[in-house]
């Protein structure tokens, strides 16, 4: 249950040709949660808007986000403080076995990406009915 | 000599410690969320980092130069069913937070705006006439 956090990468093999490279990338703050049925993946992207998301699921099951914040600032502006994050985002989560590939589904809602992965149904925990 | 048998990263670790606590005491407040300042001829701008608060979920205040954000908890047990959903990882703040900016320029208060994006929140503080910098030309 728990191997969708202990084999996080930062590197997934299986992904060359990263457009954005972990290195130069803020790291969203991501809560995960899983249900009998799902993984819930809630990953914060404040200032990104859905065309600068790039959500995969690679052959070998890992979800890999690369996301891009559409904020600039105007040059004519003195800056006095600068926390936001701008840029590029990236995140690595390695699935397992267990995920439904074809049962995904992601949702940005205020500045906040919602990740939804079904289980397959070997996964899911069966109720079993003692008789006799 | 007096030997001691820390190691010297020990010593690191409690310098490091020892100076987290100063932090905490004087930013722990002042470190969440994230802001940008600017500071253009006509407004100070302030935008802040809140993804997943609602606008409901958030509170704006300018009171004596002092500009204050408010925020309530963001993260919204949704539509599951909350004895059913366990907690992988958790990274995202959950706490509510109040942000105080001091902030000197005085403002026409009359045309305070902020707007709430993708989870950006711009504050627009429009700058006085009076505090506006002038151009005085030479007779």
């Amino acid at each position: 249950m728990t191997q969708v956090i202990k084999r996080e990468e930062n590197h997934p093999v299986s992904t060359t040709e990263t457009l954005i490279s972990s290195e130069n990338a803020h790291r969203p703050n991501t809560n995960i949660y899983h249900t009998p049925e799902a993984y819930i993946f809630e990953i914060e992207l404040p200032g990104v808007n859905n065309e600068g998301i790039d959500l995969e699921i690679t052959e070998k099951n890992v979800l890999v986000l690369k996301a891009r914040n559409a904020y600039t600032q105007d040059s004519d502006k003195k800056v006095l403080v600068s926390q936001v994050k701008t840029g590029n985002f990236y995140r690595a989560f390695e699935l397992g076995e267990q995920i439904d590939r074809d049962s995904v589904s992601a949702q940005l809602e205020l500045g906040v990406l919602t990740v939804q992965i079904a289980k397959q149904e070997k996964a899911r925990p069966k109720r079993i009915v003692v008789t006799g | 000599m007096y030997w001691s048998f820390t190691t010297p990263f020990q010593e690191i670790e409690n310098i490091r410690r020892q100076m987290n606590e100063v932090f905490q005491q004087y930013n722990a407040q002042s470190q969440f969320p994230s802001v940008n300042i600017y500071d253009s001829k006509e407004a100070i701008e302030v935008l802040v980092e809140v993804p997943g608060y609602t606008r409901e979920a958030l509170d704006i205040q300018l009171d004596n130069g002092v500009l204050s954000i408010k925020g309530i908890d963001p993260v919204k047990q949704e539509e599951t069913d909350a004895s059913q959903r366990v907690t992988l990882r958790k990274e995202r703040s959950e706490k509510s937070f109040e942000k105080k900016i001091q902030l000197t320029t005085d403002f026409d208060v009359e045309a305070l705006s902020a707007e709430l994006k993708n989870g950006l929140l711009t504050i627009y503080l429009p700058k006085a006439a009076r505090a506006q910098a002038k151009r005085i030309a030479i007779q």
